[in-house]
């Protein structure tokens, strides 16, 4: 959860107290709704943190797929009203609902939760989470920047040496 | 690139494009077919009932910890049939290489130009360039007779002179050697 500084010598500058406060407001939305799992994501489909019940669920898969879901939902918006929305997707599954709105242009809140729980309340608190989210932004944009330090000479290599391993390339 | 740092992972996402039925699919289906179930997730493909990729396939792979960093790598594929055009434009977003995957049948040629300069336009959407962005050629299907000869291949695909592959994608040969190769064309241009 927190950064390893010691790794190459090279601090990874994550800013930890950004980190806590996403967790904090993800956290609080998932008890308060009593859902199953909230994902805060980018729009590319990467999971940036989330919280709740991951134990049948590959976070990767499923937020990449959320990803792309949301935005082809997106994109039927805009082709019948001729505007990029960019807002809010429901789900309805058998058990669960899926809630989906966006945070910002670039990233997307993902809510699973049961069926049995008023939608109107479920938009109501994600829509305060996703502004209390909004101030996190620009920190989370910084941060993106300065990731590829640790990406040196000695990692490639042994990345190298990991894909003949797994793709059984020796 | 994305770092998550909960997980201390370091994902990747690389994206076969390329013209409709030239093979990206089934480099994903023998890589998951292939590879240590332990290192990949599902493969998860929105296809239509012939099996043509609707929008796109998707799979994460993941190698060993590295330095405490684990890399991991979301492969996507694109939808190759015209018409299936927003499904190029969302999945070629942030992509950190791209494998381009050519039909090496002759009368393919015009359909792989074609899907390149679709990627063009594409990545122009985003103000990228194919000139700035990590990318490699597999030149699939080598195994049927009319297949055409890899310096013409060459000359109408690969004027950047990227690396390229020659492979049999229902096979498997060159399958693993095109993904190594666009990571480390990923890694080389950071
Ligand atoms: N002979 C031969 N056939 C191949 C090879 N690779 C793929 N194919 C066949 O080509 C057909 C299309 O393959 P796909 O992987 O579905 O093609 P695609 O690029 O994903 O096509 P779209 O999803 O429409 O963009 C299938 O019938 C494959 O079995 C190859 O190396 N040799
Ligand atoms: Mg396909």
């Amino acid at each position: 959860m927190v950064p390893d500084n010691k790794s190459n010598g090279v601090g990874l500058l994550f800013s930890e107290t950004t980190y806590h406060k996403i967790s904090r407001i993800l956290y609080e939305l998932n008890t308060r709704l009593k859902a199953k799992l909230t994902i805060f994501a980018d729009m590319n489909g990467y999971a940036i943190d989330y919280n709740g019940d991951t134990r049948n669920v590959n976070i990767n898969t499923l937020t990449a797929v959320a990803a792309g879901s949301f935005s082809a939902s997106n994109e039927m918006s805009r082709m019948i009203s001729g505007q990029k929305h960019f807002e809010h997707v429901l789900h309805e599954g058998v058990r669960d609902n899926v809630y989906m709105c966006s945070v910002g242009s670039e990233y997307l809140m993902i809510i699973i939760f049961d069926k049995t729980a008023p939608i109107g309340f479920v938009r109501l608190l994600v829509h305060a989470a996703v502004n209390k989210l909004s101030q996190y932004l620009d920190s989370l944009k910084a941060q993106k920047s300065k990731t590829a330090q640790f990406l040196n000479a000695e990692f490639r290599s042994k990345l190298d040496n990991e894909m003949d391993r797994a793709f059984g390339l020796m | 690139m994305y770092v998550d740092w909960k997980n201390q992972e370091i994902i990747f996402k690389i994206v076969y494009y390329g013209p409709g039925l030239g093979g990206k699919t089934t480099n994903l289906e023998y890589i998951y077919s292939k590879i240590n179930p332990a290192l990949r997730s599902e493969l998860v493909s929105f296809k239509t009932k012939e099996d043509r990729t609707l929008y796109f396939d998707f799979m994460q792979v993941g190698l060993g910890s590295i330095g405490g960093k684990k890399p991991r790598f979301h492969l996507y594929t694109i939808p190759g049939q015209i018409q299936y055009s927003y499904g190029r434009k969302l999945v070629i977003n942030g992509a950190d290489a791209i494998i381009f995957v050519a039909d090496s049948q002759r009368d393919r040629l015009d359909e792989n130009i074609a899907s390149l300069q679709d990627l063009r336009e594409k990545l122009a959407g985003y103000q990228k360039s194919l000139e700035q962005l990590p990318w490699i050629i597999q030149y699939n299907k080598r195994d049927l007779p009319r297949a055409t000869s890899i310096p013409t291949l060459q000359k109408k695909l690969n004027p950047f002179d990227v690396p390229y592959c020659e492979a049999i994608a229902t096979q498997g040969a060159g399958v693993f050697e095109t993904l190594k190769s666009a990571i480390q064309m990923a890694m080389s241009k950071l």
